[in-house]
């Protein structure tokens, strides 16, 4: 019997590669955000921001879970992860956008 | 065959269908991904625009901030739609939703690459 190949295309590490390079965009957004707007907002956009680049470094943890979930996939048949990472990434991104526009419009 | 009940989310997706190959999975995931960092790109566009004051008049300037932001967040919106919608096609093995995001995005670009070009020429 031929084994399949551990990770075909290595589909599982780059899309772990990609989970990394979005969260660390994601953290530097943050930052930034939360930098420029506190100068306008003040005290909101920190705590905004806080928020944002804590949820965005519990992300990078559970990207690392979702390789291991996803390597279990392919190696016992088990279910890849779902879609409430993903979720949550739009939801911080939708943070950001109220954040920026919030410092747009401030004087 | 597990005989736990899934609990995967969204239920939308998950309900219907087969599991599909892993590497049609993987990729519309990295895709998704790929659309979240193209909307931070317009949003931080827009930071780096009103950072900067350019353009000085700051009508226009906000006109243009505020549409890249907006820009962006509907990209991150219509990203995870574009996720689930394509997770859910390859699950009943149907073709996969026509691309709305791209062309959105190329408008929304011309429009501002537009307002930016006229803005500081009529400087």
């Amino acid at each position: 019997m031929i084994e399949r190949t551990h990770d075909p295309g290595a589909q599982n590490e780059r899309t772990s590669l990609a989970w990394t390079r979005t969260g660390l965009a994601l953290l530097v957004a943050s930052l930034l955000a939360g930098r420029f707007a506190a100068a306008r907002l003040g005290p909101v956009a920190v705590v905004a921001g806080a928020i944002a680049a804590g949820t965005v470094v519990a992300v990078l943890y559970l990207a690392r879970r979702r390789y291991r979930v996803g390597h279990t996939a392919l190696h016992a048949g088990a279910a890849l992860p779902d879609g409430r990472l993903p979720a949550l990434v739009t939801m911080v991104v939708i943070l950001l956008a109220v954040l920026e526009l919030g410092y747009a419009v401030a004087r | 065959m597990s005989t736990e009940p899934d609990r995967r989310r969204p239920r939308g997706v998950y309900s219907v269908g087969d599991d599909p190959d892993p590497r049609f999975s993987f990729a519309n995931e990295r895709t998704f991904l790929a659309w979240i960092r193209t909307a931070l790109a317009l949003m931080a566009a827009g930071v780096a625009l009103e950072a900067l004051e350019v353009p000085a008049e700051s009508g226009p300037r906000m006109a243009l901030v505020v549409g890249l932001t907006v820009l962006g967040g509907a990209c991150s919106l219509a990203a995870y739609v574009r996720w689930a919608r394509s997770e859910r096609a390859l699950r009943l093995s149907k073709p996969l939703p026509p691309p709305a995001l791209a062309p959105l995005l190329a408008f929304g670009l011309v429009v501002a690459a537009a307002v930016i070009t006229i803005v500081l020429v009529v400087d």
